[in-house]
């Protein structure tokens, strides 16, 4: 699913990122780790597409994205990638499910009313659909956020600290929850933290320095 | 869900902003419409007003005077005229009609005029109610002036020396309202009128007969296009009499006001740009509350295309919200100002020339607006305003 070689990138001329060889299958759950400023949340831009490297080669879905042009990194991105951000980034002016129709309207793909009304109640937030995101506490915003990263089926689920300021209770639930419904799309999943509390859900680690 | 309904979720959100927005250009265009609306009715009134009147003679002094105080009843007249020499022009071969015209009194704030019922033929305004006057003393009242003076067929009212309100009054020579015309959209409209006798009849009593038998002006039509070419000359030169044409002193009145017609253009895009920088800062600001909403919009997959459509779109329809609310402003404020100054006999509602120019440019000027803001998110780092929070 995701094919790493030899990735450098520097911001400026410092150097941020370096790894040589990783690879990702198909349905794997991954955490990457590290230090704050290690380049956790560099990786995962430059996975989604959003950052070019400095350097190497980097394959999603069997794509090299070096090789794609903006417009078709867009689009692998719209189709193939769902992205949870450590804030969340509801966006507040729309309804819940109006955050989740976003997915497939940015994307370029069909709407998915059916889906997003499953999900929604499938997040015990069906009769709430037409609240916005201020209405929510944190935990349902999560929720949503993950539900919005899901519509489009993605194949590969990136998220980027998704536990930070929450508790320990919190914390399982939201781990639990991202791999268990990554895996029920069936996409691969990649979680940069550097919450050591998330570590034993995941069975496979990439440790940055 | 649409791109469009993504906008309109946005503005409405922040609806205060919106509508300032909108108010802002709804304001340029509005005022824009109002004043060149204002200008080119009143230009079309005093051409309606000077229609087929080829030549006015009238006393020697200021031409422009002459027709501002004949055709338009505008301004005192320049002096009289001996009955005999008029009557003599009346007569002339390349004269078709010449209209007699005796003033110098009015009744309340509206002018008296002494002529025909030629005058009355020439502006085609048919009686609304009772009949044309006949004999001395004997008036019919232009629809304005009627409605204002509250007076109809078997009224009566009495003059007051002079243009103005508040003159001496002739008490003891009340006229009798015998009719009253329909409006035309005209000066008739403001005008009471009766035979030239009655003027006569009221200045007799009051400074004893004159000497000599004397009119204000008369407006001429001519026979053939060819007597411009002589007829005004050979009075001018020949006679204690001076002839002015409408057509002429109008076009030089124009040009001495052209300036402030085109000042008054400049205005109006003075206050059309004005309203898009309003857009531009909303824009401005809307960004940068919106890079967030924006960078998860690139994340979710749009190209930085289809957001810059997003941002042209908002700012494309709240220049259209602005024009389209301006432009019926701008008619609302001719409506207001036709309502204060009935006498200027304005058609708000009339497409004003320049108005489909004035939209399209405050539409033009909206995603002119939105351009800067949308290049700035085309250019936007996502990644970093991702991880900024
Ligand atoms: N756009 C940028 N321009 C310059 N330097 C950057 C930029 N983005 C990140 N950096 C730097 O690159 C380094 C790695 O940043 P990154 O955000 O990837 O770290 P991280 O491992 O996610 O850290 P954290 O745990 O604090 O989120 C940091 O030192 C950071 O300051
Ligand atoms: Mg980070």
């Amino acid at each position: 699913m995701v094919r790493v070689d030899g990735l450098r990138h520097a911001f400026g001329s410092r150097q941020v990122l370096a790894i040589d060889r990783w690879q990702v299958d198909r349905g794997e759950a991954w955490l990457v780790r590290g230090a704050s400023g290690s380049g956790k949340s560099t990786l995962l831009h430059v996975l989604a597409g959003l950052l070019r490297p400095s350097a190497g080669r980097v394959e999603i879905d069997g794509q090299d994205i070096g090789a794609l042009s903006d417009r078709q990194r867009d689009a692998l991105r719209g189709a193939a990638i769902g992205i949870v951000f450590q804030n969340l980034h509801l966006v507040p002016s729309l309804t819940l499910r109006q955050n989740l129709s976003l997915a497939p309207l940015m994307a370029g793909l069909p709407s998915a009313s059916a889906a997003i009304e499953q999900r929604l109640a499938r997040l015990g937030l069906g009769r709430r659909g037409d609240d916005r995101p201020a209405q929510l506490s944190r935990g349902e915003m999560q929720r949503v956020a993950l539900a919005r990263a899901l519509i489009n089926r993605p194949k590969l689920l990136l998220a980027d600290e998704p536990t930070a300021s929450l508790d320990d209770v919190n914390t399982d639930l939201v781990a639990t929850m991202l791999i268990e419904q990554a895996a029920e799309v069936g996409a691969a999943l990649v979680v940069a933290t550097h919450d050591a509390r998330i570590a034993p859900h995941f069975a496979k680690a990439l440790t940055l320095s | 869900m649409t791109l469009f309904e993504v906008g309109y979720a946005y503005w409405r959100h922040k609806r205060l902003a919106a509508a300032l927005t909108v108010l802002l250009t709804a304001l340029g265009v509005a005022i824009a419409t109002a004043a060149l609306g204002l200008a080119e009715q009143l230009t079309a009134r005093a051409a309606r007003d000077a229609r087929g009147i080829d030549l006015v003679v009238g006393a020697k002094g200021s031409p422009l005077q002459l027709i501002l105080s004949a055709v338009f009843h505008a301004d005192v007249p320049t002096g009289n005229i001996a009955l005999g020499e008029a009557e003599t022009l009346q007569r002339h071969a390349l004269v078709r009609f010449a209209i007699p015209l005796a003033l110098g009194d009015s009744v309340g704030g509206f002018r008296i005029v002494g002529t025909t019922p030629d005058l009355i033929a020439h502006y085609g305004g048919p009686m609304a109610s009772g009949r044309m006057f006949g004999s001395s003393m004997e008036a019919v009242l232009g629809a304005e002036a009627a409605r204002k003076l509250r007076a109809g067929p078997g009224d009566q009212f009495i003059g007051a020396h002079g243009m103005a309100e508040g003159g001496p009054a002739h008490h003891d020579h009340p006229y009798e309202v015998v009719g009253v015309l329909a409006p035309t959209g005209t000066v008739l409209d403001r005008l009471a009128l009766t035979p030239i006798e009655s003027v006569w009849d009221v200045h007799a009593a009051h400074q004893g007969p004159a000497p000599e038998r004397e009119i204000t002006a008369l407006l001429i039509g001519y026979r053939t296009p060819l007597a411009a070419a002589s007829l005004p000359r050979q009075i001018n030169t020949a006679s204690r009499m001076q002839a002015a044409s409408p057509a002429f002193e109008i076009a030089r009145l124009a040009a001495l006001m052209g300036g402030g017609l085109d000042a008054l253009r400049g205005l109006a895009a003075v206050l059309l740009a004005a309203g898009a920088l309003a857009m531009l800062a909303a824009l401005v600001a809307a960004l940068d509350e919106r890079k967030t909403d924006i960078a998860v919009m690139r994340a979710l997959g749009a190209s930085p295309g289809r957001v810059m459509r997003l941002i042209l779109g908002e700012s494309f329809a709240l220049a259209a919200i602005g024009a389209v609310l301006g432009l019926a402003f701008g008619h609302g404020a001719l409506a207001a100002i036709a309502w204060q100054a009935p006498g200027a006999a304005l058609d708000p509602w009339m497409p004003i020339a320049e108005e489909g120019w004035i939209a399209v440019l405050a539409m033009a000027l909206g995603p002119a607006a939105g351009l800067w803001p949308a290049w700035r998110v085309y250019r936007q780092d996502v990644a970093r305003t991702l991880s900024e929070g």
